[in-house]
């Protein structure tokens, strides 16, 4: 028997997946292990392989096909500033470049911090301005060579910042990305001269237009890259002692998964890579369930994210805003913000209004029902209070919540103050985190130019099946979907993904351009896409191509993505002028009818390709269905307070183990399983498909 | 009821009279109704002393300074034009 | 803890959730106009607005626009009332254009459209937005024009017109508008873009009032007024009573002076404005509705930073402006000039009084934060490398150094919005930039530092006509940059500098770089309010604002002071001159117990000399 193993390791959690030959599902979980991550992983494939029914990771990993992995030590490194002493490299006379930031102070904090004038703050800066160094070269905006790389002062540069202590160097100068013959120069000097040092070209790992975007981008490549590096390879040398055949597949932040090598060179590539894996699980999910418009919404302890898939794409993000630096890497989009089950409510002094979040309670102290020493009632302590939750059966029994003490504190430090009873306290709880919810939902798609109601949404994340209903009902979206692997949805997505190579060039056109200057530059991305992929052991015949192109009205700041149909051949003129009109649509769609001034013109910035090897795909077993109204999974009846009844009805319990594809039932219903609890509001009606899912139909 | 002024200066009551005195030294320069730099040693100086960059304001404007006479501590910083009996802020 | 609640008729859970939703509905204003405008002033200089008003035009939920801009568009939509509502109507999706800076805007090239909002037939609100046009048809390309001497060298001035009439566009006015502009695409861009935000805010706002009925809408939005204006009288009432003022100069090749007195009494605040010089026949003047707007945006920042954008916290605030000032002009006063001058002067004195009556306060003086006047920016002309014409901004503004606060330094280069890349910069124009930096030496000392500003220079590269156009505005002199607060030192000034007759184009041929610009050679003189020519082998510095610092220098702990050094923002001379911090050789070595002798022999010296 083989198998496809996906491990992915979390802040707290490291989880395992295996897929076998008969598309059966199996999970393993173990803690993670910060100090040796890869540790984490091998518990955790022991704990998979035995729940198998194999003795160990050993005998899994040798009959392992395919092994993919996520983890976050890319972000992890960069919030606790762990990576590696890096010095920068810039053009004389711009050695501020990533310090000014282009004075966007703002930056990536939320709406509240930025009113606060009085106290913003730029970020640390991940390089020191005694570690920057500026060296006298300059070229101009067609890659004419104004000034010579000075040789002399690049080396004296150099040695400074060895004898500095750095372990690491990023280079950007002025437009690289046009002509990178200096900063392959300099290359040259480093390799001669500390050829165990780790260096990043800005124009290798981000060859897009904006010097501080890509300093910023070359930066963080060169800062977690001595780590990343070697964290993976230690991972694949263990991997390999214990049987892994082949090299692990590695998950990037835009959705797909490169091998070591490739991650290695573009280290950035994995920051924020956890969620991507999620997303990407999501359109595997679609395709089975035959939904093309996901919203993946992700309710964790303290933060719910948003993503998109539209007509099976993920939507993704050029220019993804990190730890409050913009950078040019290409990144699944998400929306966040601080609520969770863990989001504290809380009475403002100065208004005498109720508040949750963005404060969280953690994992610790945690909410006030996990008596963990929590006195903080919390969103999950509403829950428990609105009688969603059994104090009895939580995470399958494992925890016992304290019921009076939560309602003693949802009353004495909120509904008190409110003059409200602890059961309408919870409820305002509970309202005002959907509505944060909903709001931020519809900040994702209303932006975009999405209506909410073409999609459905899909809820992972401890809290999120206690919520999801509501906060998609808001939104006028009809149904919700819980799948079966909601709890490991991270490492699911990882075991549906192929390997995926992104290229991109700034090059600077007006519309209408010539399709042979469009099909050079798409040629010779396309040369290095093949040569990649075929090293990486896949035949042409293997690989998917997508072009696109980013787009804006001339005169204009923000571009769009436009694709192309998918495909290698030469692009046609019908198909520019096709590509034209497709942008017209788009912008519309997004901004309005009426709102693309096709007068303006239009210029095409950056040429993208996408190449994807296509991997085999594990085939997820459809179930038998057999139409039951769920009767025999009935465990009993509880008082539960619905918002929209304003009273407490009595309400059916099933049991998630006894339940099977087919059934079918209305609200109002609590499903109980050992890992979450999914509410059925009173207008919705609950099924489970042919993959264990749950669905849930609003207002049906 | 005391309450700051600004930095280094605070409103103090003694006797159901308010004053203004020195946060560092306590030195009590002048009652609340007055205005306290008249009770401040004051300096003017050429411009460049805040800074090389403010060389343009050579022969246009003098650098004023207030400190408290006691313990020297700077309470304000501003220009004046040099050939007029402007109250500041130039 | 026993809390009064602020609101009354409508339950608080329900009004921290609609609250929200208009707040959000606002935002999305803002961001349709910058995503789908995204010209330079709206994307990089954050020079626009988009608000919601009640029905009589009172300010419901401004989002996150610039202050003043929201008080002047209240004005706007009460002008649009007055005019239509009995001579065209107004009907359910018409739109609204007007840009007269005697009614409602600040100066021509700030366009708003007006937008009412109906709910089943009935009027029950209004969306209201304005994006400064990159023309409008003045006598200078970009608007501002130091050679106007009447407000009709300025531009077009509608004072109301029905752009769009029951959801179509009137295109007759539409051309007619912009055929009066040297960027007609452009400015019919934001145009286009002004309608679509707009629509954007009537389709939420209806989709609210669907949701949730007229009823409660209008129940929680007079909530939210009341709210505002509760909170914020509270906290004025606080604070001790008492007067506060500031005088600042408008260097324009005169100067001119704004003066004001803040009187605080209990819950109320009156700035009064008189004092201040007659007004100008230069485009300096500030219309009352600005000068209103002002000091709404001083409250804004500080006391109501928190609070919801709105009506109510206009209320306890009253604005005196004598009649004939720069403060308060008549026509034909031209304009033009005014946000970088009048504008910058009255928002620098009203800030000032806000920030000396804060420091009386405990529980406020942590919002205390020393204030920038303006700066010198550029707005530039041309043909450029692809052989188009444009008309833009330098917008280097976002890299002025903002002022130290009572508890730590400013931040360099962080105002907050944001400049383009040279890169794009390169790309979009006939410049090269020779360098874009931190100046050293710019920031104000203090205790607590300002930060930096940033200071760039350029010159012309693959320039058709061999050459671009300047327009140089914002106050030139000392009264701009960063002004110390309580004993802090002024920011250097900012200012624009033209080299002309330089030996860049022998240095570049030399392999020379181009960063030191005394090695450049060529005769510098500083730009005043003019238009001036960059052309081959002539260099256009530009210095940024630097924050003003807070407090003694002789106070800033050594350490910071050596950072500083490290960093290239202090040099060692100032270390030791200003801070009294000695700091020796080429490996930079603090020195403390010199440094302790230094500073008690400086503050020996503060006493030493007479008067």
């Amino acid at each position: 028997m083989n198998y496809v193993v996906g491990v992915d390791i979390g802040g707290t959690f490291t989880d395992c997946v295996v897929v076998d030959e008969g598309g059966k599902v199996t999970i393993g979980k173990s803690l993670s292990t910060p100090a040796d991550f890869a540790q984490g992983a091998l518990n955790a494939a022991d704990d998979a392989a035995q729940n198998v029914g194999l003795k160990n990771a050993d005998e899994l990993l040798s009959t392992t096909q395919l092994f993919f992995h996520a983890c976050t030590i890319g972000d992890n490194t960069l919030i606790t500033r762990a990576g590696a002493r890096t010095g920068l490299i810039l053009t004389k006379g711009f050695g501020d470049t990533l310090h000014m930031m282009r004075g966007k102070i703002a930056e990536g904090l939320t709406e509240n911090e930025i009113a606060h004038r009085s106290a913003l703050d730029k970020p640390e800066p991940f390089v020191p301005r005694k570690l920057v160094e500026e060296v006298p070269e300059r070229i101009d905006y067609k890659g004419t060579e104004l000034i010579r790389l000075d040789v002399k002062a690049a080396e004296q540069a150099i040695d400074r910042l060895v004898s500095k202590g750095v372990e690491s160097i990023a280079v950007c100068f002025l437009w690289s990305i046009i002509n990178d013959d200096h900063e392959r120069q300099l290359a040259e000097l480093l390799k001669k001269k500390y050829p165990k040092l780790f260096f990043t070209l800005s124009s290798a790992v981000a060859p897009y237009l904006g010097e501080y975007e890509r300093s910023a981008t070359t930066v963080f490549n060169a800062y977690i890259g001595p780590k990343i590096s070697s964290y993976l390879k230690n991972l694949q040398r263990v991997l390999h002692s214990k049987g892994l055949k082949r090299e692990p597949l590695i998950m990037q932040a835009y959705g797909g998964v490169l091998g070591i090598e490739a991650t290695c060179k573009n280290a950035v590539g994995i920051i924020e890579s956890g969620p991507a894996a999620g997303v990407v699980g999501t359109r595997f999910l679609g395709e089975h369930i035959g939904e093309k418009n996901i919203l993946a919404t992700d309710m964790g302890g303290t933060t719910f994210k948003v993503s998109v898939v539209r007509d099976g794409v993920i939507e993704r993000d050029y220019k993804p805003v990190i730890l409050r630096h913009s950078i040019l890497s290409t990144k699944i989009w998400v929306e966040s913000i601080g609520a969770g089950g863990g989001s504290i409510a809380w009475i403002d002094p100065d208004t005498g209004l109720l508040k949750v979040g963005p404060q969280g309670a953690g994992a610790s102290p945690g909410p006030v029902c996990y008596d963990l020493g929590g006195i903080e009632p919390t969103v999950s302590d509403a829950d428990l209070v609105l009688g969603y939750l059994n104090e009895n059966y939580f995470l399958g029994g494992r925890m016992k919540l304290n019921k009076a003490k939560t309602i003693e504190a949802v009353r004495e430090k909120i509904g008190k103050l409110l003059k409200m009873t602890e059961v309408e306290a919870a409820g305002g709880i509970y309202r005002i985190a959907n509505s944060h919810m909903s709001d931020l939902i519809r900040k994702a798609t209303v932006e975009k130019g999405h209506d909410p109601r073409n999609f459905v949404l899909l809820a992972f994340g401890g809290a999120a099946p206690v919520h999801a209903s509501r906060y998609a009902a808001e939104l006028g979206i009809r149904q919700v979907v819980i799948p079966l692997t909601a709890s490991v949805h991270g490492a699911t997505g990882l075991i549906s993904s192929d390997v995926v190579y992104e290229y991109g060039k700034s090059d600077h056109v007006v519309v209408p351009v010539e399709a042979t200057r469009v099909n050079e530059n798409f040629s010779g991305l396309l040369e290095r896409a093949l040569s990649d992929l075929r090293a990486a052991g896949f035949e042409e015949s293997d690989v998917l191509v997508n072009r696109s192109v980013d787009m804006r009205y001339r005169y204009q700041v923000h571009e769009l993505n436009v694709p192309f149909p998918a495909g290698t051949t030469a692009i046609t003129v019908q198909e520019m002028e096709g590509l034209s009109t497709l942008f017209d649509d788009l912008y519309e769609k997004a901004f309005g009818q009426g709102s693309g001034y096709r007068e303006a013109g239009k210029e095409i910035l950056t040429f993208r390709l996408t190449a994807t090897g296509l991997l085999k795909k594990p085939d997820i077993k459809a179930e038998r269905v057999q139409r039951s109204d769920g009767a025999q999974a009935l465990k009993g009846q509880r008082d539960v307070y619905f918002e929209e009844e304003h009273k407490f009805v009595s309400t059916r319990v099933y049991d998630f183990t006894k339940l099977h594809p087919g059934v079918e039932f209305d609200g109002p219903a609590i499903i109980e399983s050992p890992v979450t609890t999914i509410v059925v509001n009173p207008k919705d009606r609950a099924a489970m498909d042919e993959y264990f899912n749950i669905r849930i139909h609003l207002g049906a | 009821m005391n309450h700051p002024l600004r930095a280094n200066l605070e409103i103090t009551i003694l006797n159901g009279t308010e004053w203004v005195r020195c946060s560092k030294c306590q030195r009590q320069h002048c009652r609340a109704d007055e205005d306290w730099r008249q009770f401040c040693k004051v300096r003017l100086l050429p411009p460049t002393k805040a800074g090389s960059l403010m060389s343009d304001l050579n022969g246009q404007y003098l650098l004023r300074q207030f400190y408290c006479p006691s313990c020297a501590v700077l309470l304000d910083t501003d220009f004046v034009e040099e050939h007029s009996n402007d109250a500041g802020r130039a | 803890m026993s809390v009064n609640p602020i609101i009354s008729s409508v339950d608080p859970i329900t009004f921290e959730i609609l609250s929200h939703r208009l707040y959000q509905i606002a935002k999305e204003m803002g961001t349709a106009l910058e995503r789908v405008g995204g010209t330079v002033n709206t994307t990089q200089m954050h020079d626009y607005m988009a608000s919601l008003y009640l029905a009589n035009g009172d300010v419901l939920s401004a989002g996150d626009s610039m202050g003043w801009h929201v008080a002047c568009a209240g004005f706007a939509v009460k002008r649009i009332i007055e005019r239509f509502e009995n001579n065209g109507g107004i009907n359910t999706d018409d739109i609204f254009l007007l840009n007269d800076p005697y009614l409602a805007a600040i100066h021509q090239s700030d366009v708003y459209m007006i937008s009412p909002i109906h709910f089943r037939g009935q009027l029950v609100g209004w969306s209201a937005t304005f994006v400064h046009v990159m023309d409008i048809g003045a006598m200078s390309p970009g608007g501002n024009s130091p050679g106007a001497t009447e407000i009709c060298h300025e531009g077009i001035r509608i004072p109301g017109i029905k752009l769009v009439d029951r959801g179509e566009l009137r295109k007759d006015l539409f051309d007619a508008f912009i055929n009066m502009t040297r960027q007609p695409v452009m400015v019919g861009l934001d145009l286009k873009c002004e309608i679509a935000a707009n629509n954007v805010a009537k389709a939420r706002m209806q989709a609210l009032y669907e949701q949730f009925g007229p009823e409660l809408v209008t129940a929680v939005s007079q909530e939210m007024l009341h709210y505002s204006e509760a909170i914020l009288r509270r906290r004025i009432a606080e604070i001790p009573d008492g007067t506060w003022s500031d005088t600042g100069s408008i260097h324009a090749g005169d100067t001119w002076k704004v003066h004001v007195t803040l009187n605080k009494k209990d819950d109320r605040l009156l700035f009064d404005f008189t004092g201040s010089s007659p007004q100008a026949k230069k485009g300096i003047n500030l219309p009352y509705h600005a000068t209103f707007g002002a000091c709404y945006e001083s409250i804004l920042c500080t006391l109501a930073y928190d609070l919801p954008k709105n009506h109510g916290a206009l209320k306890p605030i009253e604005v005196i402006a004598p009649q004939g000032t720069v403060v308060n002009p008549t026509p034909p006063a031209p304009v033009s000039l005014n946000t970088t001058s009048g504008g910058a002067t009255v928002k620098f004195v009203a800030n000032s009084a806000i920030m000396q009556m804060l420091a009386t306060s405990e529980k406020w003086r942590g919002e205390v934060m020393a204030l920038n006047a303006g700066h010198r920016l550029a707005r530039h002309a041309g043909i450029n490398q692809h052989g188009k014409y444009y008309v833009s901004t330098l917008s280097e503004g976002a890299l002025d150094g903002t002022g130290a606060r009572s508890y730590k330094d400013g931040d360099d280069t962080g105002r907050g919005l944001s400049c383009h890349n040279i890169e794009w910069l390169e790309a979009n124009f006939p410049l090269l930039y020779l360098f874009r930096r931190n100046t050293t030496g710019g920031a104000g000392a203090g205790r607590y530092r300002g930060g930096t500003g940033g200071e760039s220079a350029l010159t012309v590269h693959d320039a058709p006509e061999g050459k671009i156009k300047g327009v140089a505005l914002g106050v030139a002199g000392l009264r701009n940059s960063g002004q110390g607060m309580f004993g802090g030192y002024p920011g250097a000034p900012s200012l624009l500098m033209l080299k002309e007759g330089t030996r860049v184009a022998e240095m570049i041929a030399e392999n020379k770089s181009l960063d030191q610009l005394d090695e450049i050679g060529g005769s510098g003189r500083l730009l005043p309010y003019c238009e001036f020519d960059v052309g081959k082998n002539d260099i256009l510095y530009m210095r940024m604002s630097s924050g003003g610092g807070y407090g003694d220098p002789l106070e800033r702990e050594p350490e910071r002071v050596l950072n500083d050094v490290e960093d290239g923002i202090v040099s060692g001379e100032e270390a030791k001159e200003i801070y009294g911090v000695v700091i020796e050789g080429d490996d930079l070595v603090l020195d403390l117990a010199a440094t302790d002798k230094l500073r008690a022999s400086q503050r020996q010296e503060r006493l030493q000399e007479t008067k």
